[in-house]
């Protein structure tokens, strides 16, 4: 296991590296002078010429990435010139909430889809399984943005069942805040998991222990929780953590339609007021917390279920 | 055999007459049918899309204007069928150019293996480190608003998901008796490559083209949404959603049509790679 695990946490190195790159490319695609392009057409020779030192834009593009990596290692990204604050700083103390967002909109994901995908394993093939899969079919052609905005019309505005927009005062209170926008990404995001954990399940109860123990008189409910669900769940694990993606597309988008102050508003509004430092920083947090992701993922898996680690 | 005894009795056959054989037929027929009206729509459409001030604003579905109008007097059901273009081309757009860039990539380090492969594997890790919306928003972001820079930054950042499809399918296949027999009728690789092993390694990469069909009108879609996609004023199904959102609560057919047709044409093609990657599935299966 521990071999597995370094071999694993080793891995990401290249990884890093490749991400490193691109993220230094990004600003490096705008056309035109980037020092300009950050700053505005207004801005003074003086300021042009202390954010072209910034990022060392007067030497060879070899020398600036290095340059880069040694900002970038004192979580240095220059300053945000609408913000007037450090992007590290003000992007970071954002995290938390997106990630309360993510985790909240995780369990509602689980808890739509765990039911609905028990429901059509067991009825294979059957007429609720075709049901559930065209339900969930059309709800993977629903825009993130859009599901957003009907929800918030029917059940916060028409309905009043749950607050629209604001933190807030103590943990609890923000998580009912927090409880319509995770919702739309929990929505979101669950026909994949549906998709997914029906596939797993299936693939269990097709196996000698699952037959065995039915012939051996186990109990339906013995059946579904202590052999189906329990087995089912650890394939179903990675999915979950190889639609993290997926995950944090859907909450960029719904933290900007409701106006939650995470990362992914911060993006959105970084890109319309084209504050190139901070869209880079987001995107190197965002790639850094899915290689995160990916690893425990990866490493919950190994641990409960020791053949990963055997086979690796 | 009555209707309810065969409902009661077989249910299972009745789900799987239902379903199992006709959903790859209505795919395929729904989707046809929205392709054919946006192809038709200058001639079909009622009004033109983009005139002001043709009809009072923000007025209910009625015999009229089916789908009612905008704040701005415009028909909606006109400009839902016009966004139908731009939207069925960025779908169509944003799957071809990754499928032929990432195919040919897949395919040579499929076919040679070695340090093509290695390259082609590092890069696609960097790449599918990154959220798919966000590398899009950010390569967008610094190329500008548009649809001609969301369709450079649709095909930098997916044609990693056919080049690995392909690759992998090519890596297990070169070593086939029919990939064998071309080599040793003394053929060259880039014939091999692209005229014995192209044809068999291209069929996942077509069903996930459909599920990719879908992801790319969604964030074509959620960029219009966010003004950095197609601009106004053409039509465009996010964009719409974008100038309808301010008049949701007492217009909210402005709102509700193009996201309807959003989720209708999604519904379609994904049905349609739903079928298609299980009949794969079925015929790859032992």
């Amino acid at each position: 296991m521990i071999r597995y695990a370094a071999g694993r946490v080793l891995a990401i190195v290249p990884v890093l590296f490749g991400v490193s790159i691109v993220v230094f490319l990004l600003i490096r695609l705008i056309p035109g002078n980037p020092a300009i392009a950050i700053l505005g057409e207004r801005a003074t020779p003086e300021l042009v010429e202390r954010v072209k030192n910034q990022l060392g834009l007067d030497l060879p593009i070899w020398r600036q990435y290095l340059h880069f990596l040694d900002n970038a290692s004192r979580l240095d990204f220059g300053p945000s010139y609408f913000y007037k604050q450090e992007v590290s700083t003000l992007t970071l103390e954002r995290i938390p909430i997106t990630l309360t967002l993510i985790a909240y909109a995780t369990v509602i994901g689980l808890v739509i889809a765990v039911p609905f995908a028990t429901w059509a394993a067991t009825r294979r093939e059957g007429l609720v399984d075709h049901a559930i899969r065209l339900l969930f079919t059309s709800v993977i052609g629903i825009p993130a943005f859009w599901m957003g905005i009907v929800l918030a019309l029917l059940l916060s505005v028409r309905w009043r069942l749950l607050p629209l927009g604001g933190v807030g005062a103590n943990l609890l209170d923000t998580l009912w805040h927090l409880t319509l926008p995770a919702l739309t990404i929990g929505l979101h995001i669950s026909p994949t998991l549906v998709r997914a954990l029906r596939s797993s399940l299936i693939e269990v109860m097709s196996s000698d222990y699952v037959t065995t123990g039915v012939a051996m008189g186990l109990r339906p409910v013995t059946r579904l929780f202590s052999y189906l669900l329990r087995n089912g769940m650890t394939p179903f694990i990675s999915t979950l953590g190889l639609n993290i993606g997926w995950l944090i597309g859907g909450t960029i988008i719904i933290e900007q339609v409701f106006g939650v102050p995470g990362v992914g508003s911060l993006l959105i509004t970084s890109i319309l007021t084209r504050d190139y430092s901070i869209i880079q920083f987001v995107a190197l947090v965002l790639a850094l917390l899915v290689i995160l992701v990916n690893l425990l993922t990866d490493l919950t898996y190994a641990l409960l279920d020791p053949r990963v680690s055997f086979r690796a | 055999m009555s209707v309810s005894t065969l409902a009661v009795a077989r249910p299972r056959r009745l789900g799987g007459i239902l379903m199992g054989g006709r959903s790859l037929r209505i795919g395929l027929v729904g989707f046809a049918l929205i392709a054919v009206l946006a192809l038709l729509a200058p001639w079909i459409a009622p009004y033109d899309p983009t005139a002001l001030g043709l009809a009072d604003g923000l007025q209910p579905p009625n015999a009229a204007h089916w789908f009612g109008t905008d704040q701005l007097g415009r028909d909606i059901l006109t400009r839902v069928l016009h966004a139908a273009r731009t939207d069925l081309q960025i779908g169509t757009i944003g799957v071809i150019i990754p499928l032929i860039i990432g195919a040919v990539l897949g395919l040579f380090a499929g076919y040679y293996a070695g340090w093509p492969d290695a390259i082609l594997g590092r890069i696609v890790d960097v790449v599918t480190a990154f959220p798919f919306l966000v590398l899009v928003l950010a390569i967008v972001a610094m190329l500008g608003p548009g649809l001609t820079n969301f369709y450079i930054a649709i095909t930098l950042v997916s044609w990693v998901a056919y080049a690995r499809i392909v690759r992998g399918e090519a890596l297990s296949a070169r070593g086939r008796g029919y990939i064998l027999a071309a080599r040793s009728l003394g053929y060259g690789d880039m014939r091999i490559m692209f005229r014995h092993l192209l044809p068999n390694v291209m069929v996942p990469a077509f069903v996930f083209g459909m599920s990719d069909f879908v992801l790319d009108i969604l964030a074509g879609a959620s960029l219009g949404f966010f003004g950095l996609g197609v601009q106004p004023p053409t039509p465009e199904w996010g964009v719409m959603i974008a100038e309808g959102r301010n008049f949701i609560i007492t217009a909210p057919w402005v709102v509700i049509f193009p996201g309807l047709a959003i989720i209708v044409t999604s519904f379609f093609v994904s049905l349609v790679g739903d079928s298609a990657s299980d009949i794969v599935r079925r015929v790859h299966a032992p």
